[in-house]
C-alpha cells in the first residue's frame, strides 16, 4: 500500500530537490527512509546519471503515470558515490537507470533486480555489459533491459526516402562498432534502391581527408552512431563538408538537426518515458525479456534554416512524426 | 634693461617661477604622451596580431586539417591585408612540412616559440595560436560536460612594426612639434605673466625715482591689477601730500624769508638808526661835554674872575643840555620797555594849563610870538589823569612850535571831541605859522632819532626824541598825535587823550591830598626802625632826613655785607635795599637775608634801574617792592606804610613834592624865598658870579625833591640868564615866586 503522505512528501522532496541541487543526497535519504516495499513492484529507484532537464522529464513522465494508475512507490536518486546506494537498491523492486554513468553504477553492483537501463547508446550499453557481465547477452540474461537510443538504421533510411525523392548516393559512415555490419548496411539501402556509399572511418586518421572523398560524391549523408569520440570527432566536419558539397545529412539526434543537420529521427524524454513504462508493464505481466530494446517510439525533427539553404521542402506528414515510429 | 631683466627683478623671477613648471608640465606631458602612443600603438599592434592569429587560427582550422591549401592561401591573404601583418606561418600536425605564406623566414625563429604571448625577433613582432577543432557535442542525453577540442596544428603570424615605427615617428615629430609649441607658449606666458606684474612695477618704480629726483608731479598709473592700483593711488597720494606740504613750506619758507627780509631791513634800518643815534648822541653828548671839559680845564689857568663866570656859565649851559638829553633818553627808554606806568591822580586842569600857558608865554615872548591859550567851557575843571605826563607831552609839542616859529604866533586850543560816561576825550591843537614841515617827512617825524633833515638839528639842536616820546605818551593816554603841515604856512599838531571824568571822589580827593599835604608834620612812620643800605653818603643823609622827618628811626648800611650783619644782630621793622653797592649787592643781600631768617623784615628795593629785568631780580630775591630813584617821597612812604602794615587800612600820604616832608613847608618856602631874595640881590646887584650858585640850589631843591614843573621854570631861567638882562631875570625870579604861591605844596 501506497501512503500517500508518505508519496506527497517524496514529490515535494523532490521538487525542493530540484530547487537545490546540492541538497538532493540528503532527501534521497529522506526519501529512502520511509518508502515501503511490496513483493512485486512496491518500490523502484531511479538513477539519474546527472541532473538535466531531460532526465528529470523522463523521470517525470514515467511517475506521473505511476501516481495515476499505479501504486508503486519510487525513489530518484541522483547518481553519485553516496554509500546509501547499496542499501536502496536492495529496498527497490525495480532500478530504472537513466543515462549512461548511472547505468554504469547499477552494473557494477550486479544486482539481482530487474534493471532498465534508458538513455544510453548501444555501444555504451554494449560497452558496460562487457565489462561488468562480460558480454551483452549474460548482461541481459541477469536482469539488464537496455532501452538504447540508437533508431534502427531502417528508420533513418526511410526518413530519407520520404524527404528526398530524388537521392541516389547515400554516404554513410560507420564506426568501428558499427562496421561489423558492414553488409546489412549496404542491405538496407540498396533495398530501397539506393546506392550505398559506406565509409568506415577510422579513428586514428584525419578524418577529414576520410570523409572528404564520401561526402563528396553522395547525395546525402547518414552518419551512424558510434562509440562517443567517433561521434564527437567527425559530426564538425561531417556538417562543414555537407556545407561545402551543399548536401544534407540525416542526424541520429536533435543536437545534430542543430548543428547543422537537415532532419534527425531519436528518442525523446516522451518516447523513452512511455517505452519505459511498457517495458515495466511488460515485465511486470510477462517477466524478464532476454533482448536489447530498440525504440519504439521516436521523434523526427528538421532543421528549417538548412532546408531553406538547401531548397528543400518538409513534407507535413514528417514534421508531425512522433510517438510509436512509424518509419 | 627692459628686455633683459636682471636676475633679481621681478619679471626675472617671475619668468623663472612660471617657466620651469610650465617646462616639466609640457616635458612630462609630451613624455606621457609618447610613451602613452607608444604603448597603445604596441597594443594595437598586439591586438592586431592577436585578433589575426585568432581569426586565421578559427577560420583555418578546416582548410589546414582537410589540406585545403587553396582556402588556406585565400584565407591567408586576406589576413595579410591587414596593415602591419607581415607573413603566416600554418603547420598541421599531421603533416611535416610548414605553409609559410607572405614574408616570413621561420629558420631566424627561435626553437622555442609557443605560447600565447607575442614575441619579437628582429623588426617583427611573432603571434602563436594552435589550430583546434572543437568538438561539437551532438548526442542527446550527453553526460559528458566538457569536450577539449582537437590541436590539428598552429599559426604564427608574423607583424612588422615598421608602420609602428613610422607612425612612432611621426607622432614624436607631432609630440616634438606640440612640446615646443606649448614651451613656446609657456615662455611667451611667462614672459606676459612677468611683464604684467613687472611692467606696472617698473613703471612704479620709474615713477618713484622721478618723485625721489624732486618730481612731485609725476604720476603713476592706477590702472592695471588692483594690488598696484592701490599701491599707485597710494603713492600718488603720498607725493601729492609732500607736495603740498612742499609747497606749503615754500610758502612758509617766502613769507618767513620776506618777514626775515623785512626784519633784517628793520633791523638793519635799528641799527643804522642806532648809529645814526649813536653818532647823534656822541655828537649831542660829546659837544656840550667838549664844552664842560674845556671849560673847566680853562678854570684851572684863568685868572681872571669875569672869564671865569663866563666859562662857569657855559660849563652850566652844557650841563644843562646834558641833563635835559639824559632826561629824554631815560623817557624813550622807559617807553621803549615797557611803556609808561601813569601816575594818574585828580588835578585841576585850568590851573594845569594856567601855569603852564605862562611858561609858553614867556618862551613866546622871548621871540617876539603871539601865544594864545583857549580853553572851551565844556572843558572839565578837575579831571583824573597823570598831570606831569600830559605836562610833558603838551610841552614838548609847543616848545616846538615857538622853537620852530620865527614871526607870527602859537595858539593852543583845548576842548572836548568825546565823552561817556567815564572818560573824557580832550583834544589839544597846537597851531603855529612857523616854517612848516614838508610832507613827505611828516610820517617819520614821530619816529625816534628823527628831524625833518640834519641842518634842523644843527641850526635848532635837540635830540629828535621828543615827538616820538610825545606820541609814546598820548598813546599811554588812549590818545592819538597828528601833523599837518605846510611849508612856509605853519605846522597844526592835534593830539587827543582820555582822561577819567570829574567826580565827587575826584574832587574829594584833590582836596583831601591838599589837606594831606596841610598834615605833614604828621609822623607816619614814628618809632617805625629802619635798615637803610645806602652806599652813597649824600643818599644816606638825604633818607635819613626824609624818613626821619616821618617819626622812623633810621640805621645805616654802607653795602650789602653790612646789611646782613646788622639785620642779624638787630631787629628792624623794614630794610630799604639799594641795588648797586660794593662787596654784596642788593640784589644777593636780599635773597641771604630772606634765606636768614623766615620772618625776616620787609624789603623795599631802591634803583635807579627803571628795566622790568631788575625789579623782577630784586622781587624774587624777597623784596616787597621796588622804589626809582630819584625818589619819589609820597609813593616812598605810602609804600613803606603798606609794607609794615600789610593788614591795616593805610593812610594815604600826599603831597606835592618830597621837600614837604623832608623840610617843613614852611621852611622849605623860606628857604627859597631867601634863595630868590638873594637872587634878586645877587642880579641887582649884577653879581653874575653868585647868581649861579643860587640857581644851582634852586635846581637842587627842585631834583632831588622831585619838583619838576619848578625845575623847569628854574632850568630855563639857568639857561638863559646870562644872555638875559636884569629885568628879564628878575621877572624871571618873580615867575619863580608866582608859581610858589599857585603851588599847593607852598601853601
Amino acid at each position: 500500500m501506497i501512503d500517500f503522505t508518505i508519496k506527497r512528501r517524496c514529490v515535494l522532496a523532490l521538487r525542493k530537490a530540484l530547487c537545490f541541487p546540492r541538497a538532493v543526497l540528503s532527501l534521497v535519504f529522506l526519501f529512502a527512509c520511509i518508502n515501503s516495499y511490496s513483493n512485486k513492484l512496491n518500490h523502484a529507484l531511479f538513477i539519474l546519471s546527472k541532473d538535466t532537464p531531460d532526465y528529470r522529464r523522463v523521470v517525470n513522465l514515467i511517475t506521473t503515470d505511476w501516481e495515476q494508475s499505479k501504486n508503486y512507490t519510487y525513489v530518484v536518486l541522483i547518481q553519485s558515490e553516496d554509500t546509501e546506494i547499496d542499501r536502496l537498491l536492495k529496498a527497490s523492486d525495480i532500478v530504472i537507470t537513466l543515462g549512461t554513468s548511472a547505468a554504469n553504477t547499477v552494473l557494477t553492483k550486479k544486482i539481482t533486480q530487474p534493471v532498465i537501463s534508458t538513455l544510453i547508446t548501444q555501444s555504451a550499453f554494449n560497452s558496460l555489459a562487457e565489462k561488468y557481465y562480460g558480454d551483452v547477452s549474460k548482461a541481459i540474461a541477469l536482469g539488464v533491459n537496455p532501452i538504447v537510443l540508437d533508431q534502427p538504421f531502417e528508420r533513418h533510411l526511410n526518413l530519407t526516402r520520404q524527404l528526398l525523392k530524388n537521392v541516389t548516393d547515400v554516404g554513410v559512415m560507420l564506426g568501428p562498432s558499427a562496421a561489423k555490419n558492414h553488409s546489412a548496411y549496404t542491405l538496407s539501402i540498396e533495398e530501397r534502391n539506393l546506392k550505398p556509399k559506406i565509409l568506415l572511418i577510422d579513428p586514428d586518421k584525419n578524418p577529414i581527408r576520410q570523409l572528404d572523398p564520401v561526402v563528396k560524391i553522395s547525395d546525402v549523408f547518414i552518419p551512424v552512431a558510434d562509440s562517443h569520440l567517433i561521434n564527437v570527432t567527425t559530426a564538425k566536419w561531417i556538417l562543414q563538408l555537407a556545407y561545402r558539397y551543399r548536401i544534407p545529412v540525416i542526424g541520429y539526434s536533435a543536437n545534430y538537426v542543430a548543428a547543422g543537420a537537415l532532419a534527425s529521427v531519436y528518442s525523446s524524454p516522451e518516447d523513452v518515458s512511455k517505452q519505459t513504462l511498457d517495458l515495466v508493464e511488460s515485465l511486470l505481466a510477462e517477466g524478464y525479456k532476454n533482448q536489447v530494446h530498440f525504440p519504439q517510439y521516436c521523434t523526427v525533427t528538421f532543421n528549417k534554416t538548412v532546408a531553406w539553404h538547401l531548397n528543400l521542402t518538409i513534407p507535413d506528414g514528417l514534421e508531425k512524426n512522433t510517438g510509436r515510429c512509424n518509419l | 634693461m627692459r628686455y633683459f631683466p636682471s636676475r633679481n627683478s621681478i619679471s626675472t623671477r617671475l619668468l623663472v617661477t612660471g617657466l620651469i613648471p610650465l617646462t616639466l608640465l609640457s616635458l612630462l606631458m609630451g613624455y606621457y604622451f609618447v610613451s602613452y602612443q607608444r604603448a597603445e600603438m604596441l597594443g594595437n599592434l598586439h591586438d592586431t596580431g592577436q585578433i589575426a592569429v585568432r581569426q586565421v587560427s578559427q577560420n583555418t582550422a578546416f582548410a589546414l586539417y582537410s589540406g585545403d591549401r587553396q582556402s588556406l592561401d585565400s584565407l591567408s591573404y586576406a589576413t595579410l591585408e591587414t596593415p602591419s601583418v607581415a607573413g603566416i606561418v600554418f603547420y598541421s600536425y599531421t603533416d611535416e612540412e610548414p605553409i609559410i605564406i607572405g614574408d616570413i623566414d621561420i629558420q631566424k625563429l627561435p626553437l622555442d616559440f609557443g605560447g600565447s604571448e607575442p614575441f619579437k625577433q628582429g623588426d617583427h613582432w611573432y603571434f602563436f595560436s594552435e589550430i583546434l577543432s572543437d568538438r561539437t557535442p551532438i548526442m542527446d542525453y550527453d553526460e559528458q560536460v566538457r569536450y577539449e577540442p582537437e590541436k590539428i596544428g598552429w599559426v604564427l603570424v608574423s607583424l612588422s612594426n615598421k608602420l609602428m615605427k613610422e607612425k612612432e615617428l611621426s607622432f614624436l615629430l607631432t609630440a616634438a612639434t606640440v612640446v615646443s609649441l606649448s614651451l613656446l607658449l609657456a615662455f611667451w606666458l611667462s614672459i606676459r605673466i612677468g611683464r604684467t606684474v613687472a611692467d606696472p612695477l617698473e613703471e612704479l618704480t620709474e615713477v618713484v625715482a622721478e618723485m625721489e629726483a624732486g618730481n612731485l608731479k609725476a604720476v603713476a598709473s592706477e590702472k592695471g591689477i588692483t594690488e598696484l592700483a592701490q599701491l599707485s593711488r597710494g603713492i600718488n597720494g603720498l607725493a601729492t601730500s609732500v607736495r603740498e606740504s612742499n609747497q606749503l613750506m615754500q610758502s612758509e619758507i617766502i613769507r618767513a624769508t620776506s618777514q626775515l627780509k623785512i626784519a633784517l631791513a628793520e633791523l638793519e634800518e635799528a641799527m643804522q638808526a642806532k648809529d645814526q643815534f649813536l653818532a647823534r648822541m656822541s655828537h649831542e653828548l660829546r659837544t656840550p661835554l667838549t664844552a664842560v671839559l674845556g671849560f673847566s680845564n680853562l678854570l684851572f689857568t684863568e685868572d681872571s674872575e669875569l672869564k671865569r663866570e663866563e666859562q662857569l656859565r657855559v660849563i652850566q649851559r652844557c650841563s644843562t643840555v646834558l641833563l635835559t638829553m639824559i632826561d629824554d633818553l631815560l623817557d624813550f627808554s622807559k617807553a621803549d620797555l615797557g611803556g609808561f606806568t601813569l601816575n594818574n591822580s585828580a588835578f585841576e586842569l585850568d590851573k594845569f594849563i594856567e601855569d603852564l600857558a605862562a611858561l609858553f608865554c614867556l618862551k613866546a615872548g622871548e621871540k617876539g610870538l603871539a601865544f594864545a591859550m583857549h580853553l572851551e567851557d565844556d572843558v572839565p575843571k578837575i579831571i583824573y589823569g597823570d598831570s606831569v605826563r600830559l605836562a610833558q607831552v603838551l610841552t614838548n609839542v609847543v616848545n616846538n612850535a615857538i622853537k620852530f616859529t620865527d614871526s607870527g604866533s602859537v595858539d593852543v586850543h583845548i576842548s572836548v571831541v568825546d565823552y561817556d560816561e567815564n572818560y573824557d576825550h580832550l583834544k589839544f591843537m597846537i597851531t603855529d605859522t612857523g616854517k612848516g614841515i614838508v610832507k613827505d617827512k611828516i610820517p617819520t617825524i614821530f619816529e625816534p632819532f628823527t628831524q625833518e633833515d640834519t641842518s634842523i638839528n644843527r641850526q635848532y639842536g635837540g635830540n629828535g626824541l621828543g615827538l616820538s616820546i610825545a606820541r609814546r605818551l598820548v598813546n599811554a593816554m588812549n590818545g592819538n598825535i597828528m601833523i599837518e603841515s605846510e611849508v612856509n604856512i605853519g605846522t597844526e599838531v592835534i593830539f587827543t587823550c582820555q582822561l577819567a571824568k570829574n567826580s565827587q571822589d575826584n574832587e574829594a580827593l584833590v582836596h583831601r591830598s591838599l589837606a594831606t599835604a596841610i598834615k605833614k608834620e604828621d609822623k607816619v612812620l614814628l618809632n617805625v626802625s629802619i635798615l637803610l643800605a645806602e652806599d652813597n653818603e649824600f643818599n644816606q643823609q638825604l633818607m635819613v632826613k626824609l624818613l626821619g622827618g616821618h617819626g622812623a628811626i633810621c640805621s645805616i648800611a654802607k653795602d650789602g655785607q653790612e646789611a646782613i650783619e646788622m639785620n642779624r644782630n638787630d631787629h628792624f621793622d623794614l630794610i630799604l635795599m639799594d641795588l648797586r653797592m660794593p662787596i654784596i649787592d642788593g640784589i644777593e643781600a636780599t635773597k641771604t637775608i630772606a634765606e636768614q631768617n623766615e620772618h625776616f623784615p620787609p624789603i623795599i628795593g631802591l634803583t635807579a634801574d627803571i628795566t622790568k629785568a631788575e625789579q623782577n631780580k630784586l622781587i624774587d630775591a624777597g623784596a616787597k617792592a621796588v622804589q626809582f630813584k630819584p625818589i619819589d617821597e609820597i609813593a616812598l612812604i605810602n609804600t613803606i606804610l603798606e609794607a609794615i602794615n600789610p593788614n591795616q587800612t593805610v593812610l594815604k600820604y600826599s603831597g606835592e613834592g618830597m621837600l614837604a616832608s623832608v623840610l617843613p613847608v614852611a621852611d622849605l618856602n623860606q628857604a627859597i624865598s631867601d634863595n630868590l631874595d638873594n637872587l634878586e640881590a645877587y642880579l641887582q646887584a649884577n653879581e653874575q658870579r653868585r647868581i649861579r650858585p643860587l640857581i644851582h640850589d634852586l635846581l637842587g631843591f627842585c631834583g632831588l625833591y622831585g619838583m619838576s614843573e619848578l625845575r623847569e621854570i628854574v632850568l630855563e631861567f639857568k639857561a638863559s640868564y646870562e644872555v638875559m638882562d636884569n629885568m628879564q631875570n628878575l621877572q624871571q625870579v618873580n615867575r619863580i615866586r608866582q608859581y610858589m604861591k599857585k603851588s599847593a605844596v607852598f601853601k
